[in-house]
């Protein structure tokens, strides 16, 4: 059973997503945009009904959506008195609504919702696999190249600035690394799970690190642990996946606040 | 940029005006940074004088006029309000690192001109008090060798003893380290003691000078009016300021 190809595809999938989520949500945490990924996991599923109908395939179609509309974000969201938070909120279940709506106008493709909404790894294929490993690695690299600066603009964007970082290239990096996540994290969480494993594993790092790069480092192994966690249960137990290992995240959350070290180097 | 025979001049604003949000912040500024002087900014909230300091360090590109940096001019920036979000863990020695890597011993170098032991290099900036994190804020700029300091307020939030240190080692590191220091203050007595030049900045300058010629003149009384121990006389004004921001000259 273990060792069967569509187990270990799985597996595959899940534990790239969950080392890539580690830094990935660490810097969504750090610039206070935990919603962000939220909003745009939500646009995936019109990025699947793009990718059916030009017949470019459902993981390009999504990746392209979806990097549309961390750009039209990224234009935008100064631009509103009403808040970033609103605006996220509006065009997330706008774009879901859309994505429901139009996948019900298109009656000649066979749809299974729940494996949208909730992630279907137990299905990944090896085309899955290629598409998971070149949008990750893209993002590993993207993430590598900008590591440091990064930092600096989420922690300090004027001082950033007056030392010649480009805190708006910075930006368009981060945006398009937390797209290119969550395009390729859809079928291991689902749209409405990526940011249940980008953000907790993270939140639960926090509790033990010194410094940025522990964080992300610990955010990855704990991520990883959550993942294979919650895949074995559904095997054993046949619970659906993603919820699975969601639930392995709040479980580590719950234990790391708990256990958590009070120094006062940490906090 | 200048040619060499205007070395001694760091940054010059020429006519500089910013507008923000179609609300005019500053107008003709003209003034010069020469090397090595510390130059203080005063005026009261909303003068602008934190935007002036964005456009000498270049953060902010003014609408009118220009602005001349020496070439290869290295500036350091403390800025007004450090909210260093507690979401990320930071040791004082990542801090210090945060734009490129530096060695211990250059770090604890810099630690040491500010008055903060090595020590600090492993403990977290987020509990470090107002004093301690000015002093890693100015560490950080210091490693850079700036031939510049920007700080905006910087000794806000400390006490009286905290405040009095903190401008004398503002002093001997302008000694030491030989950089010239563009600040914002609001506590004049210091300022007054300790400044080359004074800047008086509400939209536009109105007026500078000599600590001790500044306190003479007449905008400086209207700017600090309900402080007589600081407004010596008044006499002659040649403008005065309109409710709506404005200025009116009454020559």
């Amino acid at each position: 059973m273990w060792t069967e190809p569509f187990v270990l595809r799985a597996l595959a999938a899940a534990v790239a997503t969950a080392v890539l989520a580690g830094p990935v949500g660490c810097l969504m945490i750090w610039r206070r945009m935990a919603f962000f990924s939220d909003t745009l996991s939500h646009s995936a599923l019109a990025g699947v009904l793009l990718g059916i109908a030009l017949g470019i395939g459902q993981n390009a179609g999504v990746a392209v959506v979806v990097c549309l509309t961390a750009l039209l974000l990224g234009a935008i969201s100064d631009k509103f008195i009403i808040g970033t938070d609103i605006l996220l909120l509006i065009i997330g279940q706008t774009a879901l609504c859309a994505g429901v709506v139009g996948l019900s106008l298109m009656p000649q493709v066979r749809t299974d919702l729940t494996a949208y909404l909730f992630g279907d790894v137990l299905s990944v294929t090896d085309g899955d696999l290629v598409f998971i490993a070149a949008t990750g690695s893209l993002c590993a690299v993207l993430l590598a190249m900008n590591w440091k600066k990064q930092i600096f603009t989420a922690l300090m964007p004027d001082v950033a600035r007056s030392e010649n970082v480009s805190t708006g290239r910075q930006s368009a990096v981060f945006m398009t690394v937390t797209a290119l996540f969550v395009a390729l994290s859809l079928k291991t969480t689902g749209l409405l799970l990526v940011s249940a494993l980008l953000i907790i594993p993270p939140a639960a790092a926090r509790f033990f690190a010194k410094t940025p790069e522990r964080m992300a480092v610990y955010a990855a192994f704990a991520g990883v642990l959550c993942v294979c966690a919650g895949l074995a249960c559904s095997i054993c137990f046949d619970t659906p996946a993603a919820p699975s290992m969601e639930i392995a995240c709040a479980v580590l959350f719950a234990f790391a606040a708990l256990t958590r070290r009070k120094s006062a180097d940490i906090m | 940029m200048f040619d060499n025979s205007r070395n001694d001049i760091l940054v010059r604003l020429k006519n500089v005006g910013v507008t923000l949000g179609g609300k005019t912040v500053l107008e003709d500024i003209s003034f010069d940074i020469p090397a090595g002087r510390i130059l203080t900014l005063i005026g009261p909230n909303g003068a602008g004088k934190t935007t002036l300091l964005k456009v000498i360090l270049g953060v902010l590109s003014p609408d009118k006029g220009a602005v001349e940096r020496k070439a290869g001019l290295k500036t350091g920036y403390v800025p007004q309000k450090t909210n260093l979000s507690r979401a990320m863990p930071v040791t004082v020695r990542r801090f210090l690192c945060l734009d490129r890597n530096y060695g211990d011993d250059e770090l604890a170098g810099a630690l040491n001109l500010t008055g903060l032991p090595p020590e600090f290099l492993d403990k977290s900036v987020h509990p470090l008090s107002g004093g301690e994190t000015q002093r890693v804020m100015l560490a950080r700029t210091l490693l850079k060798h700036p031939d510049l300091l920007i700080l905006d307020e910087p000794a806000q939030g400390l006490d009286p003893v905290g405040e009095e240190r903190f401008y004398a080692l503002l002093d001997s590191l302008n000694q030491t380290e030989k950089c010239a220091i563009v600040m914002v203050s609001h506590d004049l007595h210091i300022v007054m003691a300790g400044s080359h030049r004074v800047l008086c900045v509400n939209r536009h300058i109105c007026c500078s000078g000599a600590p001790d010629e500044i306190v003479s003149l007449p905008e400086y009384g209207r700017l600090y009016g309900d402080r007589p121990a600081l407004a010596v006389y008044r006499h002659h004004h040649d403008h005065r300021h309109l409710p709506d921001g404005s200025v009116e000259y009454v020559d």
